[in-house]
């Protein structure tokens, strides 16, 4: 395989821009990981691609390469701390901000005015507000370094961030419990019925459910990436009727579910707070 | 239900477990979860593979979130494609709306295929495409007088669409997306109002009420906006679907998405 001729193909390289201008939203920072793409695709003599079996088009995979490359320029140009639990709490896309805001310093102005639209109206500007309170050295020199010690974190080991998605799936299933735990005993919000009571609850909503597999990775870009109906629609080559259509449906399906098992959840937005 | 009850359950309930991509005897053959997701975005994987590596993509925040990456690197090209397809959707009554749009669209790579996506609401296979595709590229080349036809990067308006005042295809946008509608008695109000019976006419899978009122609504606006919507001829409610389509798409290249 002619590595050479399918990377740097002015078509080629203007997709691996393209890539880094909607993670790194500062030009100077989107520069720096394009070339970073292209040094790590090109080493060694194309090391990284000679995996390539045939099984798409050459520069498809390229690119998947690419995507890769560019989140280890990232970890090893801003380190990757453990997120603070209240963020994991709020999901990917409050981890994700905060990943760009904090750690990799890019400007808050520009996120809103480049991010603002595949997200959920409104998250963008509410999570950096929120996350600058909260943090207040938040984008500050050295921010990694000082606040992974400062904000009682540890260093996550080299695996190129599976054990964040491992501490978020826990956190996640952690708190799923102490809001079941809340349906079963509205009269106390502070005690559940049991460990074992929730766990149970939970997977007669699995259950009922029966979530496809669409409708999970649907419910992982709307609720934990925040993205919009839009985005969400170009992404899965569907408009953005659709995604609504079946996210109402989701909605309904579960709140049904919790009816039926005696758990309606009769609290206003805004009465929740399971945050310790 | 309280927003953040349903978002904890929802959060947690998305996982399922599952054994790594490549220890799974669907992805025999495949070295890295690299070469799954080129597959994937060219269309490559089985079903059963597709199915197996949606689980994954749910699961795993690393993986969709280089899922997103890959989609984007070619997000410009995947959009044309989408114009295409939709384009080729709505058939003979889109050819006089093409004359406007085709400014925007370049040939897509022949190396292309759209990515494969399990809620995708139509897969047309590598050859059917080109099939579409061909008689779409030969009309469009077949039109001489069509001066700007290969200007299409960067995308520019079309120039129908440059006609009507920016801030009304964004009031359009914003009421087809969700917002509330502002209905008055003037073009504007009678723009939101027809952007919320398109909402309407989707989510109604295109029912003869909706379509009904959607053509109503085409009528009256075409009436305030004669030069931007003259290619929108409002005809039997079968057509209705596709001048949905088509007005979507002049409203998202109006605004630039």
């Amino acid at each position: 395989m002619d590595w050479s001729s399918v990377i740097l193909d002015p078509a080629f390289l203007a997709g691996l821009d393209r890539m880094a201008a909607k993670r790194f939203v500062q030009p100077a920072l989107a520069e720096e990981a394009a070339a970073a793409m292209l040094d790590a695709l090109s080493e060694a003599d194309w090391q990284r691609l000679r995996a390539f079996g045939g099984k798409s088009a050459p520069a498809t995979y390229a690119y998947a390469v690419a995507g890769r490359a560019m989140e280890d320029f990232a970890r090893r140009r801003f380190g990757r701390p453990r997120p603070p639990q209240w963020l994991q709490e709020k999901g990917q896309a409050w981890v994700r901000l905060w990943r760009m805001l904090c750690l990799e310093r890019q400007w808050p102005e520009t996120l809103m005015q480049v991010l603002g639209k595949e997200f959920v109206d409104g998250l963008v500007r509410e999570a950096i507000a929120v996350i600058k309170q909260r943090i207040p050295r938040c984008g500050e020199p050295g921010f990694s370094e000082c606040c992974v010690t400062e904000l009682g974190l540890e260093q996550l080991p080299d695996d190129a961030g599976d054990s964040v998605d491992q501490a978020l799936a826990r956190t996640q299933h952690k708190h799923a419990l102490a809001v079941l735990g809340r349906l079963l005993n509205p009269a106390d919000a502070t005690v559940g019925s049991g460990p074992s009571d929730e766990e149970d609850v939970l997977n007669e909503l699995i259950r009922r459910l029966a979530l496809t597999a669409d409708d999970r990775l649907l419910l992982s870009l709307s609720y934990e990436d925040g993205l919009s109906s839009r985005k969400i629609a170009t992404l899965l080559e569907t408009s953005a009727a659709t995604v609504q259509r079946r996210l109402a449906g989701l909605h309904h399906q579960l709140e049904q579910a919790l009816r039926v098992m005696g758990l309606a959840d009769t609290t206003a937005a805004g009465e929740v707070n399971l945050e310790s | 239900m309280n927003p953040e009850t349903e978002k904890s359950l929802f959060r947690a309930l998305r996982y399922q477990d599952q054994p790594s991509l490549l220890s799974r005897p669907e992805f025999e053959g495949f070295a890295t979860t690299d070469e799954i997701l080129a597959a994937h975005a060219d269309g490559r994987l089985t079903s059963a593979q597709q199915e197996w590596l949606t689980v994954a993509l749910a699961n795993s925040n690393i993986l969709r979130q280089q899922w997103v990456a890959l989609l984007e690197s070619r997000e410009t090209v995947a959009a044309r494609q989408g114009v295409w397809r939709r384009f080729a959707m709505a058939g003979a009554a889109a050819s006089v709306l093409l004359a406007g749009v085709l400014v925007f669209v370049n040939d897509p790579p022949q190396e292309f295929s759209p990515p494969a996506s399990p809620m995708a609401e139509s897969h047309p296979a590598p050859q059917a495409r080109a099939q579409v595709d061909a008689p779409m590229r030969k009309q469009s080349s077949a039109d001489q007088s069509f001066a700007f036809e290969d200007r299409a990067e960067p995308p520019q308006r079309p120039a129908a669409a440059l006609a009507m005042p920016v801030p009304d295809w964004n009031g359009f946008m914003a009421v087809y997306a969700g917002d509330q509608a502002h209905l008055s008695d003037s073009p504007e109000g009678r723009f939101q109002a027809l952007a919320l019976s398109l909402r309407h006419l989707q989510q109604e899978d295109c029912s003869v009420a909706a379509a009904q009122t959607f053509l109503q609504r085409l009528t009256l606006s075409r009436q305030d906006y004669p030069a931007p919507l003259s290619p929108l001829e409002p005809g039997l409610t079968a057509d209705a679907c596709a001048l949905g389509e088509q007005l979507i798409q002049m409203a998202r290249q109006a605004v630039g998405q």
